[in-house]
């Protein structure tokens, strides 16, 4: 049953939003001893809020741990989530050809089912991905299977363009994945991905198994693809020159919650968040005579299990006080379109890159 | 090469390293010359499968079956000491050396160190599979679950004689100097107590807890988020400082080599093809396959030029069939047909330190 979404006033941007995600929470339960009581929760996505708009590249970004692909899992429903809300601008489910906003939490199976099409995800690793015993043909073509579209023999053509469109030839239809190197094998899951024709990809850190020379093929073909297409993109990456160079809007998260939301552009050059400017003063850059005044962080990613009181960065936050250490901050709008979660962030002057 | 200075510790010559594999045979390393010098870090870059894994296991003598050192030469420098003052310098063959003789034994770990990706299968040697990792833990008697502490002194007792009083102290010594909080607590732990930053961490204090000359990092940091790569890299460059070591950092982060190298050797298809001071390299590349990776990774911070990344077309040539001529004409923008495909370029001198395997640079 398809909800009608309860108007909440924060993050609604614009009326072209494909998604929004709203307090969305996903708790992994500890469970421990004869019983399996539960002793505590990890708490992987914690209150999460953030909204991609028609069209557009959301880079998630974190260290390992953050939660940022438990997020791009837990919209598509490949975890339930906990609490909170997933509005998507679904077409296939308005009945008078529009589109209508429905929570993805609350669908039916069927109606979750008929979403799938316009959802879909690329997985980061091209090997674990692809079933060793299909075919390219079967791979690609097994989406329209399984939503009743397989045509027989205009689903091959349907599959070759496909295959074309991501740079793979016909003649690699009957071949299998063992067959294929890395990067093709990721091309193979992006065909499959693009099979229905959806409107969001989730990609799942889709070019960290690659090749550097392999990477930047695969980063263009995504960009091509998203302008033919239309499509919007969650990227889920750690690596921030990669997330940079394909995002409109990034979203940096540590230990299950956003730091730090804001354009590209924005976020890069004028971070508010004393993590955001942490993470982008460690990153290597490649200039031998490039000399930062890099910030090492001290100590290591926060358990999300056993989080620290207030603002989960304070223990390695060079700018913590005594409020750090007791509020946790709110994630607020500071500047258009530019949300930060951090106490200090209208006194702060961060540096940027 | 025209250095006066610097004291070469390893040069390899002319190196092969060739796999006999049913479906033919792979030429792992082609035909590789470099120098590694004392106190100095010798990058090498390439993609995966080029060869530069095999180069660090070469000069271990640790080519797993069915690869063998086919041609070539590994000298290396050997000093050694004999109660502090006295020196005697010595040049050792290593491709010569029986892989299982006393000799490389003492090398491996005593006085060429190593640490790996994976940090956490390189402190578990519970898994038999782990192949290339158990044969150098093998040579150290280590038994399979052990706690770290031990580990360490398992290292110091086999190439010192020291008490294990002594090698306890030695190992919390070396915790703390790589950075572990608590360390006199931390040498009881198991290697899943520790987060991956520690991990790795533990394999550098076991790496340098016999004060090799030489550390060779494969990929060390690869597997770490960049918080705690810079953490480890900052200890690097610290320890390498205070104890005068080699380094040869292999990694295809060109991030993190511009901060760590003084010189550079990229490689393509077991070729070096290029080999320069780290400036020279990322300022005035020669080869057009490093112009095209340094072209191809997305920059921090540099705003995007028309929003496409200038990618390699084509993928890395099956290692059964390699193109003739230059391996990489098939992917080269600047092929030039007739030449690059039917001629072998030689290793050209283009400057002062700097070396170039191409054809464009060659006089034909």
């Amino acid at each position: 049953m398809a909800a009608e979404p309860q108007m909440q006033p924060a993050q609604t941007k614009s009326d072209n939003n494909l998604l929004e995600v709203k307090g969305l929470k996903k708790y992994f339960p500890i469970q421990k001893g004869l019983l399996r009581r539960t002793v505590g929760n990890v708490k992987a996505v914690d209150d999460v809020n953030f909204y991609v708009r028609e069209g557009e590249t959301l880079g998630l970004v974190g260290e390992s741990g953050c939660g940022k692909s438990t997020a791009g899992r837990t919209i598509i429903r490949l975890y339930e989530a906990t609490a909170g809300q997933v509005l998507f601008n679904s077409r296939a489910l308005a009945s008078n050809g529009g589109n209508k906003m429905v929570n993805l939490l609350e669908l039916s199976p069927e109606d979750m089912k008929t979403v799938r099409k316009e959802i879909s995800m690329v997985f980061q690793d091209p090997i674990n991905s692809l079933n060793p015993r299909m075919t390219v043909s079967d791979i690609v073509a097994e989406p329209l299977t399984i939503h009743g579209l397989n045509l027989g023999p205009e689903t091959e053509a349907i599959v070759i363009r496909l295959l074309e469109r991501v740079g793979l030839r016909p003649d690699h239809l009957r071949r299998y994945p063992h067959e294929f190197s890395g990067g093709q094998r990721q091309r193979i899951g992006i065909a499959r991905a693009l099979s229905l024709n959806p409107r969001l990809v989730i990609c799942d850190e889709p070019v960290s198994a690659l090749d550097v020379s392999i990477q930047a093929q695969t980063l263009n073909l995504l960009q091509d693809l998203q302008q033919d297409f239309n499509l919007s993109y969650i990227f889920v990456a750690h690596d921030l020159s990669v997330v940079q160079h394909i995002s409109d809007r990034i979203a940096v998260m540590y230990v299950g919650k956003i730091a730090e939301m804001a354009s590209a552009e924005e976020l890069y050059s004028h971070p508010l968040h004393p993590y955001t400017e942490a993470l982008l003063s460690s990153v290597p850059v490649a200039d031998p005579l490039y000399k930062s005044d890099r910030i090492v962080m001290q100590g290591d990613v926060a358990d999300p299990s056993n989080p620290p009181s207030g603002c989960y960065f304070h223990p390695r936050c060079r700018y913590a006080q005594e409020v750090c250490k007791l509020k946790t901050p709110e994630f607020r709008e500071l500047k258009p379109d530019h949300f930060v979660a951090c106490h200090r962030a209208e006194e702060l002057t961060l540096e940027g890159i | 090469m025209s250095e006066t200075l610097s004291e070469p510790l390893i040069e390899v010559k002319d190196l092969r390293v060739e796999f006999d594999v049913r479906a033919g045979i792979v030429k792992a390393v082609d035909g590789l010359t470099l120098t590694i010098q004392r106190g100095k870090t010798l990058g090498v870059i390439g993609e995966s499968g080029c060869g530069k894994s095999m180069t660090a296991r070469a000069i271990l003598n640790m080519i797993p079956k069915p690869g063998r050192i086919t041609h070539g030469k590994i000298v290396y420098h050997r000093r050694l000491q004999n109660n502090g003052q006295s020196q005697m310098d010595d040049i050792v063959e290593l491709t010569e050396l029986d892989p299982d003789g006393k000799v490389i034994r003492e090398i491996r770990g005593g006085e060429i160190g190593m640490i790996f990706q994976e940090p956490m299968s390189s402190l578990t040697p519970v898994y038999t599979a782990g192949v290339h990792i158990n044969e150098a833990v093998a040579l150290h008697h280590l038994t399979p679950v052990r706690k770290v502490g031990d580990q360490l002194a398992e290292q110091v007792m086999a190439h010192r004689t020291v008490t294990k009083e002594e090698a306890r102290e030695i190992a919390i010594k070396m915790l703390q100097r790589v950075g572990i909080p608590k360390p006199a607590q931390r040498v009881d732990s198991y290697p899943h107590q520790l987060s991956g930053g520690q991990r790795q961490r533990v394999m550098i204090a076991i790496a340098l807890s016999c004060e090799p000359a030489m550390l060779i990092a494969d990929e060390p940091t690869t597997a770490l988020d960049v918080s705690i790569e810079a953490q480890i890299l900052d200890i690097m460059r610290e320890l390498q400082e205070s104890v005068n070591m080699a380094i040869m950092f292999i990694t295809h982060n060109l991030g993190v080599i511009a901060s760590m190298a003084d010189e550079i050797v990229v490689m393509y298809m077991g070729k070096a093809v290029e080999q320069a001071k780290v400036v020279d390299l990322f300022k005035d590349a020669k080869h057009p396959y490093t112009q095209a990776l340094l072209k191809s990774i997305p920059h921090l911070g540099k705003k995007k030029v028309g929003g496409r990344l200038a990618s390699i077309s084509g993928m890395t040539p099956d290692p059964f069939n390699l193109p003739t001529g230059c391996v990489f004409h098939p992917r080269c923008p600047m092929f030039m047909p007739g030449k690059c495909d039917k001629i072998v370029p030689s290793w050209t001198k283009v400057g002062e330190n700097h070396w170039v395997s191409c054809l464009l640079y060659e006089e034909v």
